[in-house]
């Protein structure tokens, strides 16, 4: 169910105006049940993947923080990851309509999958050998306990995350070791689709049992309250990637659903499908030929191309954030900042303080402060960021275009590292000019990095590049341009950009009088409506 | 302001502005009345889009040719040939080569006409012709006049609209009138429906009768894949701009969702399709109603941009078991290269000319051997 759809809608409309009506607690079960909902209209058996994570991670958040688990609350937990391994896995929902005209019966056509029988054994299997070694885990000294757990999450997360992200990957690069081992990588290769949001959703839970460890957050008594920081529906499909101890306190507090809130949230919303609608997916199609071209591009060609995925992928991205943030508050959560005007960046350090902030900062926070951060000698703090940076690039996915991507911009920090300690201490404050002028040169930069990302083979990006530098001044366009919504919104949108830019966090309504803001709205409103026969596209981070 | 009132005043201030933009639109950019205006602004023509099917056929059709836009007097079945010019006349001692299709076919069939003067070119098109219509004209002109040379169009994009029946329902933002049988199987056999009427007099008659209209609306509910009442039926839905672009919208996915049922861009045909069993079954009639007919059938097959050679491997099965010839355009013209197209989806003139000597060159090498060559109206 993406947002850019009208089942979306009707759902959102039909989940707030029942959310309304209920009792704070009753609330939250009911946004668990609509989480799971909006999961399982994409994929149900994947749903249970959701739970598994669910669970390990609760388990061991409570055996890090508090030692143990009640026996009440254990037979629980048990019960719901049995039933879910029965309802989402072994039956196979799938085959109702197929058997009524199939000879064999329904019941046996439900039950037909023997994989999935597998699955739900494994599940009890697991189950019984906890709750066998229960005692021993309660006996263990506290460090001991906390390590094992600690890295219990870790292990099981992560592992989740390669059988189902970067298996394929590594089976496909070691191939000649494979081959030499006497194994057959083509056997080996797993035909499975990636679930989405697995990356997002792997590291939220993964930075729950990390910060209980750390001693940074108590662990929730309430399995349904920490299923619902997992599963939350805006936030479930592409982040942003929240933090327990900013997200599980207004879980467990009542929320206030004032008019000024919703109003707020339905700007934002507004917002997002503006940049998602008019913007991202009227550029698309320019993008796409000019990526997926099959003939000598100009230098027209690939400047034009390189800079609309540019645009692309920020409104695609920022857009899905925006309408995250702006649901999620209608029902009154707030949703961290995701994007901060990132392209007014003037080095690689604000650009990554102002973009994908949930994923920056969980990459600094559990990965380059672990590994020493910005301290010790300038040869170790570069290995820091290049570690950081090159598995951000992973994160992205299993392809080496992201991860040449991901070390483009750990070079580009170490660079600029080198030339701020090397600047003498006393700076002269810059003028708007020369302001200017470093935004733009950076912005071609990070223009530059967007090719690496989006091409899918090292032919791909010098085919994008070459004729930027052997072919300059050659005016002549292969390619169609963006749709007319998108040519007439986007001074909408730069003015948006700028006028968010200086607004330095503050509201839009805050800023300019409400005449103004609502006929900015209303054109963007109307823009949108434009856009609406446009051929939708999904959003660009389901993919990771 | 009291922040209590806000969202109100907000919600106020936004309905007005759009009220405000709606009345605009139609005051500023008002689509001409004149139906013999052929060329609105882009603007003007964008906001008409969304206007129901009936709306714009009413916008179109005058109680005479005179008060009538010029486009509703194509593609009628029974009176589709392109008008002769000097380079499209049946001459002595020529070949006979008639081209049915859409506009692709059309100009093809034009270059053929300029390259070699021992071809005599006849053209029947429709805009947008879908490949039932081509072949429903091909079998009302073979009982009027023998020609040495079939020709039928195809293009990609027309495949998914096999079970519609009319320009009018086919195209949504640019509505033609003209009608055409609808094929589907019955007890295995290849059976057609013929609508109601089949030219621009009779569809003239039709449209002013409140009565044979509406059972003609009936018929298309019945044999018409794409009607929608939504989108068909004149409302006052009509009248607001923004409600107007909301209907297009509506019809830009409908209509996707049921060309997906046929069609889509990555992995092409679907092959159990009706419409791609209709058009195997039109494409075997078609070559064998023509060998019985002495006359040679070929197959233009048009790969529409980026849309691969889709069109071509879903035919090229049927085509080499059944021994048709055929020219599909996508070794000529990698359908992936743009740069092979003009802006409106046409060849661009070379490569246009360099299809039509691959036609010529076929018809030379295949025709040698009939008994019948170029042969005048008997």
């Amino acid at each position: 169910m993406p947002f850019n759809s009208v089942t979306f809608i009707t759902f959102f409309i039909l989940v707030f105006t029942l959310y309304k009506q209920l009792p704070h607690r009753a609330q939250n079960i009911f946004l668990l049940i609509a989480s799971y909902v909006f999961y399982a209209w994409w994929s149900l058996p994947f749903l249970f993947l959701i739970i598994i994570s669910t669970i390990l991670d609760y388990v061991c958040g409570l055996m890090i923080g508090e030692g143990c688990i009640p026996k009440i609350k254990r037979h629980v937990i048990a019960s719901w990851l049995v039933l879910s391994a029965f309802f989402l896995i072994v039956i196979q929902w799938n085959n109702i309509n197929a058997a009524q005209s199939s000879q064999k019966p329904l019941f046996s056509r439900l039950f037909s999958d023997k994989s999935a029988w597998c699955i739900l054994l494994a599940t009890v299997l697991i189950i019984l050998a906890f709750n066998l070694l229960y005692d021993i885990f309660v006996r263990l000294t506290i460090p001991n306990r906390q390590r094992l757990f600690l890295i219990l999450s870790i292990a099981g997360n992560l592992s989740i995350l390669c059988a189902f992200k970067y298996l394929n990957f590594f089976i496909d690069n070691l191939q000649p070791i494979l081959h030499a081992l006497g194994f057959d990588s083509n056997r080996l290769h797993l035909q499975i689709v990636l679930p989405v949001g697995l990356s997002f959703y792997i590291f939220m839970t993964m930075s729950y049992t990390i910060d209980i460890y750390r001693r940074r957050l108590i662990p929730t008594k309430h399995i349904h309250e920490y299923a619902l920081f997992v599963a939350f529906f805006p936030k479930l499909l592409a982040g942003p990637i929240e933090r327990a101890v900013a997200f599980l306190p207004q879980i467990t507090k009542k929320r206030d659903l004032t008019t000024d809130k919703v109003m707020y949230g339905l700007q934002q919303t507004l917002y997002g499908f503006f940049k998602k609608v008019v913007i991202a997916d009227g550029v698309a199609a320019t993008v796409s030929s000019v990526f997926g071209h099959t003939y000598q591009l100009s230098w027209t060609d690939a400047t034009l191309g390189s800079f609309l995925f540019t645009i692309q992928i920020y409104c695609d991205f920022s857009g899905y954030s925006d309408i995250a943030i702006g649901t999620a508050r209608i029902l009154g959560f707030d949703l961290m900042t995701n994007f901060n005007f990132p392209y007014f960046s003037r080095n690689p350090s604000e650009f990554w303080g102002r973009w994908h902030i949930s994923l920056s900062s969980w990459f600094r926070d559990y990965v380059f402060f672990p590994l020493g951060g910005p301290y010790g000698s300038p040869s170790r703090w570069m290995r820091n960021v290049l570690v950081t940076f090159l598995l951000v690039g992973f994160w992205h996915g299993a392809a080496w275009n992201y991860i040449l991507w991901g070390l483009y911009h750990g070079i580009l920090l170490c660079l600029h590292r080198i030339k701020v300690s090397l600047r003498s201490s006393k700076r002269r404050p810059q003028h708007l000019l020369s302001k200017s002028l470093t935004t733009l040169a950076f912005f071609v930069l990070i223009n530059f990095s967007w090719i690496l990302f989006r091409s899918s083979s090292p032919s791909q990006i010098a085919d994008i590049v070459r004729p930027l530098f052997h072919d300059i001044g050659n005016l002549k366009l292969n390619v169609a341009l963006p749709t007319k919504a998108a040519l007439l919104g986007f001074p909408i949108f730069l003015f948006m950009e700028f006028l968010g830019n200086s607004a330095r966090g503050k509201r839009i309504d805050q800023i300019i009088p409400l005449p103004i803001w609502t006929a900015l709205d209303a054109a963007m409103l109307f823009i949108i409506l434009l856009a609406l026969a446009n051929v939708p596209s999904g959003f660009i981070y389901f993919q990771f | 302001m009291n922040t209590s009132n806000k969202p109100v005043c907000a919600l106020l201030w936004i309905a007005a502005y759009m009220i405000l933009i709606d009345i605009a639109i139609n005051v500023v950019f008002p689509y001409p009345k004149d139906p013999h205006n052929i060329s609105p602004s882009a603007i003007a023509q964008f906001f008409e889009y969304g206007r129901s099917i009936e709306g714009k056929l009413t916008r179109m059709t005058g109680k005479t040719d005179a008060s009538s836009a010029p486009i509703i007097s194509a593609g009628w079945l029974q009176d589709a040939q392109i008008k002769p010019t000097s380079n499209l006349q049946v001459r002595p001692n020529t070949t006979v080569v008639t081209v049915y299709g859409m506009s692709h076919a059309v100009l093809l069939a034009q270059d053929l006409a300029t390259i070699d003067k021992s071809l005599s070119v006849r053209i029947f098109g429709a805009p947008g012709a879908v490949p039932t219509w081509s072949y429903a004209s091909y079998l009302f002109d073979r009982q009027q006049q023998h020609s040495d040379v079939v020709v039928l169009g195809i293009m990609t994009l027309g495949v998914p609209l096999m079970c519609t029946t009319s320009g009018a329902t086919n195209h949504f933002e640019s509505v033609e009138p003209y009608t055409y049988p609808r094929f589907f199987f019955s007890n295995g056999m290849l059976r057609s429906a013929l609508p109601p009427f089949i030219s621009i007099d009779q569809y003239r008659d039709t449209f002013y009768n409140p009565d044979k209209w509406n059972s003609y609306v009936k018929w298309l509910k019945q044999y018409d894949k794409y009607y929608d009442p939504l989108l068909f039926h004149k409302t006052f839905l009509d009248s607001s701009s923004l409600l107007r672009m909301l209907r297009r919208a509506y019809a830009h996915t409908s209509q996707r969702s049921k060309m997906a049922e046929v069609y889509e861009d990555r992995n092409g045909f679907n092959g159990n399709s009706e419409e791609v069993q209709i058009l195997l079954t039109v494409i075997r009639k078609f070559s064998e109603d023509a060998r019985q007919n002495n006359s040679l059938p070929i197959i233009y097959i048009v790969n529409n941009v980026f849309l691969s050679d889709h069109l071509f491997t879903i035919l090229r099965p049927t085509l080499f078991a059944d021994k048709i010839l055929f020219l599909s355009t996508h070794d000529i013209c990698p359908p992936n290269d743009p740069r092979n197209y003009l802006p409106d989806s046409h060849f661009i003139p070379s490569k246009n000319m360099e299809l039509a000597r691959a036609m010529a060159k076929i018809i030379m090498e295949n025709n040698h051997n009939r008994s019948v060559r170029s042969q005048l109206v008997r």
